[in-house]
């Protein structure tokens, strides 16, 4: 519900704006043409094929922890 | 990757047309009990980083709520801000759907997805800029928080989004647009432009879909804030002691009913015009009026942040409770109505219970169940025809669709 999930960059196909993003063990393909300067190793937030922000390894890390303690990620 | 929940709506066909629509989703509407023993000002900094779509409508009834339970009173000048920053993320949240969504609704994808990508990620940085212009650092949504008074009408973010809307929306200027009146001015347009919006209701005019999905759900309005004499659609009204009363069912949030029936909530309940009027009156809530109902929000919504009015509509923090301890707060987010309902004891968090619209709206016997249980045809045309209807009424969700063919 209205959520976005952080996920981290670990490969980038510049000719077409997408990347591979890693959320734990799972990995996924999503649009990076919303998000100026994305390099491998960042961490960004998704939302329906889209990276939409940004955000620090720490607040993707706090984001996490909440979703679990929200019983999100079992 | 199914944290945030999905929407599957199975079509149940029979003939030439849909027989029945089931609807079940695993949203996690009790996300928000993670507050629950936490202190008002963690709760508040946590919120927008757990619900960051529509993440200023999120903060933004967060914030009203928890100072209705601990009885703060809001500068109006604060409001104010709130809610230019809740109308800006809805101009956005509009904008991405239609740049993005409708290109691949019309089939047309791959003619201008680099520019249409590109001109969302400059509507972005106006957001983001806006932001900072109107707050200078501040965050206008945690509790007592002083606003520096800036006139920010006519400032650069809000001018080249005008820009935007009249190139790549209107044709000509918003609020030249919200001039058309009648249905025979819009035909004109939309038939003597090229735009994207233009192109999509020409779409829908040639294929004779305005009407689509029509049906007799009512809209939801805040009693309060908004009057219901104006509107030209049956509508229910929330008053707010109504609302606290049903907060102490904890499915409300799951599969809300006002009065025992269902309701939507989004653009079309809450805009008007006289061009809406006659479009409601000759095809009620279908899929025309919806569409016209969003194109005429975001006109409003630039125009009214070009001008910055010496009466800005009211600030939406005024939902007293009498139960000491308890709060309210209600925003009229991208998608629709977004109600936080707070009960704070000793400053921490004793209960939160958050009502997004996509639960009125995706309710098993709601607005998309009613809309689709009305198409016809063979499955391929109800598929292209409930995605149009989908992306109408509440075009964030992810769902899917499973057709049922029955003979």
């Amino acid at each position: 519900m209205c959520l976005a999930l952080p996920a981290k960059i670990i490969a980038i196909d510049e000719t077409t704006d997408m990347a591979t993003v890693a959320l734990g063990e799972v990995k996924k393909e999503v649009s990076i043409a919303l998000v100026e300067d994305v390099k491998i190793n960042d961490f960004v937030l998704i939302h329906v094929g889209y990276a939409l922000n940004k955000i620090s390894p720490e607040e993707a890390e706090r984001t996490l922890q909440l979703f679990a303690e929200a019983g999100l990620t079992e | 990757m199914g944290i945030e929940g999905f929407i599957d709506i199975q079509l149940i066909m029979k003939g030439s047309g849909i027989n029945d629509v089931e609807i079940r989703s695993s949203r996690p509407v009790y996300a928000s009990r993670v507050f629950i023993g936490k202190s008002v000002n963690k709760s508040l900094t946590m919120l927008p980083l757990l619900f960051s779509i529509c993440g200023v409508a999120q903060a933004c009834a967060g914030v009203r709520a928890c100072e209705q339970a601990l009885g703060l009173k809001v500068p109006v000048q604060l409001e104010q801000v709130r809610n230019k920053l809740v109308n800006m993320e809805t101009l956005r949240e509009h904008l991405w759907r239609i740049l993005l969504d409708w290109p691949i609704l019309l089939d047309e994808q791959s003619l201008n997805q680099p520019l249409q990508t590109q001109e969302m990620s400059q509507i972005i940085k106006h957001q983001n800029d806006y932001r900072k212009l109107l707050t200078a650092g501040s965050n206008p949504f945690l509790l007592e928080q002083e606003i520096p008074s800036v006139c920010v009408a006519n400032c650069q973010p809000i001018s080249k989004l005008n820009q935007i809307l009249e190139k790549s929306i209107f044709a000509l200027s918003p609020d030249k647009w919200l001039k058309i009146d009648s249905i025979e001015k819009l035909q004109h347009w939309f038939e003597s432009s090229e735009t994207i919006a233009a192109r999509f209701l020409k779409k829908i005019h040639q294929n004779q879909w305005q009407s689509l999905g029509r049906n007799h759900i009512k809209g939801l309005l805040l009693l309060e804030t908004e009057g219901l004499e104006t509107k030209s659609l049956e509508m229910e009204a929330l008053d707010i002691d109504t609302l606290y009363a049903q907060f102490e069912n904890e499915t409300f949030v799951k599969q809300p009913l006002w009065e025992d029936k269902c309701c939507e909530t989004n653009s079309l309940t809450r805009v008007d015009s006289p061009l809406l009027q006659e479009l409601h009156r000759q095809w009620g809530n279908g899929l025309m009026s919806r569409l016209v109902a969003r194109l005429t929000e975001m006109a409003q919504i630039i125009c009214e942040l070009l001008d910055e009015p010496e009466n800005p509509s009211p600030a939406m923090n005024q939902n007293r409770c009498n139960i000491q301890g308890n709060g309210i707060g209600v925003v009229n987010a991208a998608r629709g109505l977004l109600i936080h309902h707070v009960s704070v004891e000793q400053e921490r968090i004793k209960k939160y219970q958050i009502l997004a619209p996509t639960e009125w709206n995706f309710h098993p016997q709601g607005v998309v169940t009613q809309s689709l249980a009305c198409l016809q045809g063979d499955s391929e045309q109800i598929k292209i025809q409930a995605d149009l209807l989908i992306n109408a009424i509440d075009p964030c969700v992810g769902y899917k669709f499973l057709l049922d063919k029955r003979e």
